[in-house]
Formats: C-alpha cells, sequence, structure tokens
C-alpha cells in the first residue's frame, strides 16, 4: 500500500498553492503598509530635502499612484509571467540580483547547513543515547556555553584570533585582490569560506545537538527499545536499527525548515566577514524600502518554505512506514 | 548480513551529503558573478603595490548601475561643472569660470577647452544641454536639481549659457552639490531609451579616474591619463568591501587597505603609536543642532525658543562627542562660512539657566509647587524628542562619521538642564526616515545633524525661508521679512550685498532662534604612512574618495 494517496499528494500540492498565493498576497499588502518609502528615504540621503515634484514623478513612473488593488493585480500578472521588476535602488533585475547574491549565501550556507545538522544530531545522538552520564553532561555543558553566546561575538572573536593574530585565513570577503587580474579563483574563494563555513556549521550544530539529544532521550524510554534489549540485541543494533531511526523523526522536520531558512542567509556571519549575501541585501532592501526587491525575496521565501513542507511530509512517510498520508479515505 | 549493510548505508548517509554539498558550494561559487565587468579579469592590469586601497563599508557603494544616479557610478569618473570649496567659494570643474548677470538669472559657463571624454570625444556643450535635457525628458529623479533651468544654449562648443526660470543666486551650490549635478555624454546617452534600467559596463566620464573592472567585493580604477587637469600620481585605486568597520581597522593595521575614515576617538586613541600608521582630523566635517518645529506648542513661543537657547550645554555636549568644537553662531560654521558670519550674533545666548528660567516666566511659564514647569495652557510641558535609528536624524549624506549616538549624547545633557527649569523629555526612536520626519512635523524639539556644506555660506540661510518654490521648511519657520530677504539674496550676485543680507537674515535668525546650533564634530583618518603621503589636503574636503584627495596622493615607494 503507498504511503502517501495520490489524492491526497494532489489535494496538498492544491492547498501548498492557495498558501503560496496567500503568502504573496500577504506580503504585498503588508510590505505597502509598510511606513515609509523609498523615494523620500532616498532624497533625504541625497539631498537633506523632499521635492514635491520628484516624489510625484518617482510614484508616477513605477505605478505607485495607482490604487494599491490595481498594483496588486499588476504584481500578480507580473510575477505570472515570471518578471520580477527592477529594484528602485540599484536599477538592476531583481531576480538576477537575488540570484547573485542567493549564490554567495549558498557557499557558506549549504555546507554549514549540512555539516551543521550531521554533526549535531550525531553528538546529539550521542549524548543523548549516554545521557547521564558524566560525557553527556560535559558536551551538554559544554553545548550550553557555546549557545549562551551571542553568534557575532564568536565571528568576532574567530576574525581576531585565526584572521589577525595567527592569519590562518582572510580577514573576510569573497576572495582575495587577486580576482581583479586573475577572475574568480574557487580555491581562493573557499579558503575565504572555511572560517564562516565552521562558525555558522557550529551554530547550527549546536541547535540539531539539543533537539537530537531530546529526542534521543525521549525515544530510549520507549517500550519497544526495552523490547528489543530484552530479545538480546546488542547495543549497537539497537542504537542504530531501533532508537536512531526513531529520534531522527522530529530531525527531518527540523532540517527540512533549515534548509528552506537558507534562503535568509545570516546577517551576522555576513556582516562580520564582508561576504554580503542574502541576508545582507534584505537588511538593506528594508532599510531603504526597495519594495520590488523585498517582494522577490519573500516571494523566493515562501516558495522554498512551502515547498519544504511538501517535502517534509513526504520524507516523513518515507522514513517511517507506520505514518500514511490520505491512505484511509 | 543485512546488518552490515545498513551500516554501509548509514555510512553512506553522512559522506553523501557532505560530498554533495562541497560540489554543490564549487558550482555555486563558479556561477556567482554577475557583476559589471568592462574589461575581462584576465585582461586587467595586476594590481601594483603604488594602487591606493580605500575600503568602502556597504555593497551598494560599489555596486553601479550607471552615470545617471549619482550613487550608483564610481567616483572621480564623472564631474560637474564647478567644484564646491569652503568658505563659499567654489573651484573649477568642467567650467574653467563662470559670469552671471547682475539679477543672477543668467548664468555663463566657460568649458575647459582639452576636456574630453575617456573614449576620446571631446566634451562640450552640446553635453551640457544634452544633461539638462535628457534628465527632464527622462523624468529622472535627480533632475529636480536642474528644475530652477529654463534653457541652456550652446553659443559656442565651450560656453554654456544657463537662463533660470527665476532669479538665483545659489546656483552653484545647487549644481555642486548635496546632490549636485553631473556632466553625461551625449555620444553614449542619446541611444538609451531606457535608463532607469540601464546597466552601463563603460562608465565613459571625464574625470580624473577611469573605470577599470568590478569583481565580487572589488572595484579598480586606474588614473585618466589624458585629463585635463592635475592626473594622479597613484597607480591605480582598488575599493575594497569590508562591511565590519573592526575589519576595516584590523585590514589597516595587516596593511591590507590604506586607509580608514570615520574612526570614533577611542578607535583613535588605540592606533595611536601604531607602526606606519598615521592619523589626521578632518575639522568641522559634521554639524549638530536642536532645532524647534514652530508650528507645535511650545516652540510656537519666540520666548519658549529663546529661553531654550540657554539651555543647551554646548561645550559639555561637544566634550562628550569626543571630537569637534561647541558653536557660538546662529547658524554658519565661523570656521566654513568664513566672512558671511555675522559677528554681532555670535555667542548671544550663552549656557545660562536662570537667564532661562527667567524669561520663561516672563512668558507665563510658572513653576508648581513640585517643581513641574506649567505652561502657558495650564500644563506640564513635556517634550518628545524623536530620534532617528542611526545617532542622527537617520543616515546623513555627509559621508562622513558624525559620530554615531550623538543625538543620544545631546538628548542626555538636555534631559538634566531642561529637568532643573521643570521640562521633562523623552525620546521616541523611528528606524525609517519618512518616519522621522512625520514625528518631526508633529513635536516641537528635534535634533538634527547636517552636512556641513549647509552651513558654510549665505545659500545655507536659503533653507530658513518659505518662498514660492519651496512651501516650507525643516523648522516650519515663516517669517515674512526673513522670505524678503531671502528673495533678495537670490536676486543678486553682488557679493558685499549677498554679505550685508545674510547679515540681516542672522539677526533674524538670532531674535527667531528657529534652531540653536550646538556643536561640530570632526572625522578622524588613519592611513598607513609606508603606503601613500597627502591624504590630509585641509578642512573642507571630507570624503578619502574625493578625487582632490587622490589627486594629492604620492607613492612613498614609487613604482
Amino acid at each position: 500500500m503507498p504511503v502517501i494517496s495520490s489524492r491526497y499528494l494532489i489535494r496538498r500540492l492544491g492547498y501548498s498553492g492557495v498558501s503560496f498565493l496567500v503568502c504573496v498576497t500577504l506580503t504585498f499588502f503588508l510590505l505597502h503598509l509598510m511606513p515609509g518609502d523609498y523615494i523620500t528615504n532616498y532624497l533625504l540621503w541625497l539631498a537633506n530635502k523632499v521635492p514635491k515634484e520628484a516624489v510625484d514623478q518617482f510614484y508616477q513612473q513605477f505605478g505607485l499612484n495607482l490604487p494599491l488593488t490595481d498594483q496588486y493585480i499588476l504584481y500578480i500578472v507580473n510575477i505570472l509571467h515570471g518578471q520580477w521588476g527592477y529594484s528602485y535602488a540599484y536599477g538592476l533585475p531583481v531576480f538576477s540580483m537575488i540570484v547573485e547574491k542567493l549564490c554567495w549565501s549558498l557557499v557558506l550556507l549549504l555546507p554549514s547547513t549540512v555539516f551543521g545538522i550531521l554533526v549535531g544530531t550525531a553528538i546529539g545522538a550521542w549524548s543523548g543515547w549516554r545521557s547521564g552520564s558524566r560525557r553527556d553532561l560535559a558536551v551538554f555543558n559544554i553545548m550550553i556555553v557555546f549557545r549562551a553566546i551571542p553568534e557575532f561575538w564568536w565571528a568576532i572573536m574567530a576574525v581576531m584570533v585565526f584572521s589577525f593574530y595567527l592569519r590562518w585565513f582572510p580577514l573576510g570577503g569573497y576572495s582575495s585582490i587577486s580576482i581583479l587580474s586573475a577572475g574568480l579563483s574557487i580555491p581562493d574563494v573557499l579558503y575565504h569560506a572555511i572560517l564562516p563555513i565552521l562558525l555558522m556549521t557550529f551554530f547550527i550544530a549546536t541547535g540539531n545537538y539539543y533537539v537530537m539529544r531530546s529526542s534521543m532521550i525521549e525515544v530510549i524510554g520507549e517500550d519497544y527499545i526495552t523490547t528489543a534489549r530484552a530479545k538480546g540485541l546488542d547495543e549497537q543494533s539497537v542504537l542504530w536499527r531501533h532508537a536512531l531511526k526513531n529520534a531522527l523523526l522530529p530531525m527531518v522536520t527540523l532540517t527540512t525548515f533549515q534548509c528552506a531558512a537558507i534562503i535568509m542567509g545570516n546577517v551576522f556571519i555576513e556582516t562580520v566577514f564582508s561576504w554580503p549575501g542574502i541576508g545582507y541585501m534584505t537588511t538593506e532592501a528594508l532599510r531603504l524600502r526597495d519594495l520590488p526587491l523585498l517582494e522577490g525575496i519573500f516571494l523566493l521565501d515562501s516558495l522554498l518554505t512551502i515547498g519544504a513542507m511538501l517535502l517534509a511530509d513526504i520524507l516523513v512517510t518515507v522514513i517511517d512506514p507506520r505514518i500514511r498520508m490520505g491512505t484511509d479515505e | 548480513m543485512r546488518h552490515y549493510n545498513q551500516r554501509a548505508i548509514e555510512g553512506s548517509v553522512f559522506i553523501i551529503p557532505v560530498l554533495l554539498s562541497c560540489i554543490v558550494a564549487f558550482s555555486f561559487c563558479s556561477g556567482c558573478t554577475t557583476t559589471a565587468t568592462q574589461t575581462p579579469a584576465s585582461q586587467s592590469p595586476a594590481v601594483s603595490t603604488t594602487d591606493v586601497i580605500i575600503p568602502v563599508d556597504s555593497p551598494s557603494s560599489i555596486t553601479y548601475s550607471n552615470g545617471m544616479k549619482k550613487e550608483s557610478s564610481p567616483p572621480g569618473v564623472y564631474e560637474g561643472l564647478v567644484i564646491k570649496a569652503p568658505n563659499g567659494k567654489f573651484d573649477p570643474g568642467l567650467a574653467e569660470s563662470w559670469d552671471v548677470s547682475p539679477d543672477a538669472k543668467t548664468w555663463t559657463f566657460h568649458l575647459v577647452p582639452d576636456a574630453a571624454w575617456s573614449d576620446g570625444v571631446p566634451f562640450t556643450c552640446a553635453d551640457v544641454k544634452f544633461t539638462n535635457d535628457y534628465m527632464k525628458a527622462k523624468n529622472l529623479t535627480l533632475g529636480f536639481v536642474l528644475s530652477d533651468v529654463q534653457s541652456i544654449e550652446c553659443p559656442d562648443d565651450h560656453t554654456a549659457v544657463f537662463t533660470l526660470k527665476t532669479s538665483y543666486s545659489g546656483f552653484l551650490d545647487q549644481i555642486s552639490h548635496t546632490p549636485g549635478i553631473t556632466m553625461a555624454p551625449r555620444h553614449i546617452w542619446q541611444n538609451i531609451t531606457d535608463p532607469l534600467h540601464y546597466k552601463d559596463t563603460a562608465f565613459v566620464g571625464t574625470g580624473p579616474l577611469l573605470f577599470v573592472n568590478a569583481e565580487p567585493g572589488y572595484v579598480q580604477m586606474k588614473p585618466n591619463d589624458a585629463y585635463y587637469g592635475k592626473v594622479p600620481a597613484v597607480s591605480g585605486v582598488v575599493l575594497k568591501l569590508i562591511t565590519n568597520p573592526d575589519s576595516q581597522v584590523l585590514a589597516l593595521k595587516n596593511g591590507e587597505i590604506d586607509v580608514v575614515s570615520g574612526l570614533t576617538p577611542a578607535v583613535a586613541q588605540s592606533l595611536s603609536g601604531e607602526e606606519h600608521i598615521s592619523m589626521y582630523t578632518i575639522n568641522n566635517s559634521g554639524t549638530y543642532e536642536v532645532a524647534f518645529n514652530m508650528n507645535q506648542y511650545p516652540s510656537n513661543i519666540t520666548a519658549f525658543r529663546q529661553a531654550m537657547s540657554h539651555a543647551v550645554d554646548r561645550d559639555t555636549i561637544s566634550s562628550l562627542m569626543g571630537t569637534g568644537s561647541p558653536t557660538d553662531s546662529t547658524f554658519l560654521i565661523p570656521a566654513l562660512a568664513g566672512d558671511f558670519v555675522n559677528p554681532a550674533d555670535r555667542g548671544m545666548y550663552d549656557y545660562n539657566l536662570t537667564r532661562a528660567a527667567e524669561i520663561l516666566a516672563s512668558a507665563d511659564f510658572v513653576r508648581n509647587g513640585e517643581g513641574t514647569l506649567i505652561g502657558p495652557d495650564g500644563r506640564p510641558v513635556t517634550i518628545t524628542i524623536p530620534t532617528g535609528s542611526e545617532g542622527g536624524s537617520g543616515k546623513q549624506n555627509t559621508g562622513v562619521g558624525l559620530g554615531g549616538g550623538g543625538t543620544q549624547k545631546i538628548i542626555a545633557v538636555l534631559k538634566n538642564d531642561w529637568a532643573r527649569l521643570g521640562i521633562s523629555i523623552s525620546t521616541v526612536t523611528y528606524d525609517d526616515k519618512t518616519r522621522y520626519r512625520s514625528a518631526v512635523n508633529a513635536n516641537p524639539v528635534f535634533i538634527d545633524s547636517f552636512p556641513v556644506q549647509l552651513h558654510d555660506d549665505a545659500n545655507a540661510l536659503i533653507d530658513f525661508a518659505v518662498t514660492p518654490t519651496q512651501e516650507t521648511n525643516y523648522y516650519n519657520y515663516n517669517n515674512p521679512e526673513y522670505n524678503s530677504l531671502v528673495s533678495q539674496l537670490k536676486n543678486t550676485s553682488d557679493p558685499a550685498e549677498v554679505k550685508a543680507l545674510a547679515y540681516k537674515m542672522q539677526d533674524l535668525l538670532a531674535r527667531d532662534i528657529p534652531t540653536v546650533p550646538v556643536c561640530t564634530t570632526d572625522t578622524i583618518v588613519a592611513y598607513r604612512n609606508d603606503r601613500f603621503t597627502g591624504w590630509d589636503i585641509g578642512p573642507g574636503y571630507h570624503s578619502i574618495l574625493d578625487p582632490r584627495v587622490i589627486e594629492n596622493l604620492t607613492p612613498v615607494h614609487p613604482a
């Protein structure tokens, strides 16, 4: 019997479509209701005054003088035509700007998310399996200390120690200055990425550690673990075949959301390591009230989050055959 | 058997994602650059030891679209007709000299005869006329700078005659800064129909620098050897993106960059004595004022404003800022405005809380039994001061460090002093400039910081007027006598008359007090003295990216 019925899957996809439309609508209206606008901020920054004719001209050029509902309809039509618009601040196509910055963010976030999940899950499972032991308590307390100190402090300390004093890594940036004559060098970019990746791996791992440890502690108290042991299975088999599999279930949902959250980047790390990615761009766009850019970023975020939720549903049924979606209809 | 297979599978569960993520990271690295590049990187000149490396703190500072957006074009590439200089003077730019008619309505610019665009095409009056016509035809935002221009005529290639809609003696001020206007090459732009979305890759300009190359996190420029003025002695200029100010200082210390601007006094102190690092201070690069919204009670009462001007402890505030000096003039900064400052109006409102209390009492402000000041409306006087999130009124167009948190320092001092007069102060912070401006319009007092170019000559005084083209001003100050003086000022080009009018205007400001200038702030710059000399070119040059600063640099070890 299939774990997900096709009827359920179609319905689920339909719901995802509706969710996406709701997200896009909410994003559009909330952003447009946000106080402040780009042109006023821009003119105050540029000229310390706001000439009315310049504001009116801008509103007309970008259709901001139209009723909000008309702007919304235009926005939806443009999205359906694959047109994400142009950034007010940069005058560049929103989609290409997002793709470029997302790429840079992914260079850091993809490996660090994967490593962070693996390391955090592994240590959490190990710690949970040995809960109450001295080693567990030692690891647990170390993790508390690491987690309690803010990310940006660790980042600044890492730059000071490893980049400035020891000079093992560069101070920041995407690449060294040789990029201007030699072009982009992948080993050079990775060399610049190592320290931020290590730090982010560390942050993500500590978060996953707690979830996995708790999940493991919960699972090893279950009756089926006692039964497995009573059957005479060795501890490794109990761990790998029974405890770990079940303890991983909450991690699947968490992991899919962590992957979806990659789109929002990590502003602290991007700032400290001069690695402006999608997170930095989002905060800049918010500050400048660059609506087309913000709409584009949130549009992509909505798509990825909704996709991740769908994927989490499917993955859970694959990992745990007891869970069936829509098969009782 | 099954047991071992499962272990192998479980092992691969860990290994495969790691490998995959590495592969994907590699592939992303190779696809992460869509930045403008004029010359393919492999053909770009290698960075030389005599290239000066300057940090920028925001990606937007090196994300260029085209020269029609001032902030979206490389520094030193485009030029205007004139350059703002200290003491109300102007240096020649693309215009080597200029004349103005007695009514200040016709401005004739004599253009530099041997100026040329970087692609070799001569710069002529046709480019000047085109810039004006194109900006207006395409409704470009920066076109508002030229809104007073009726027409531009070109009697010959090197003469541009501007006819204004109305007389305007401050026209040079208008076109030279905040934001000013730069010239655009007609032969390039005449074929571009959509300037809003045009992505330039060549940046053809007339300035001392040429755009060479942009790569992620870097922009490379080189001197324009055909420049009509002084060609920079550096072999190139590299802008390097370092978003974190602390990392900029570390990069300076270990020699990755050559200069850092806008240091706080504490950081400057920590750098003193460092080998190969020198520092200088650009005096009076920013200003602060305690301003009144004269439409709001109690700031609509002249005596209240006069009293409060005696309740601003400029010396204490200035010392808290760590740099700069207290201001004793009505609005213009003496060190920058020189003769334009009316000496009779200096020091009129000294710090004297007793005097402040007397003036308040004479205007029906009374203290109740608890010491609270009760206003003429019968209610306690409480003041809410709106603040921006970036220290002052939000990010200012100064290009200099105005001392983050300066507003909070002023408010802390005011709270203490004004409490002694029975006035309580509260603050509300806004992270958005538009909301901040709205709050300013709804409250009686605000703290503001200005670029010094708005404090350094008689033209700065125009901002206090209400005229047909300026329906209101920051302070909602509307004095017909003052407005008339502004009208006269705009209609004359006689320097002596301008000065006399400026004096009269300052007399009125001293009486009406729309604002209380508090102090100036300085910008501290640190640089590597083993690489370049010539950074400090005197007051009035606030940006290390100013072409005049770059022109003055000399490598310590020439190539």
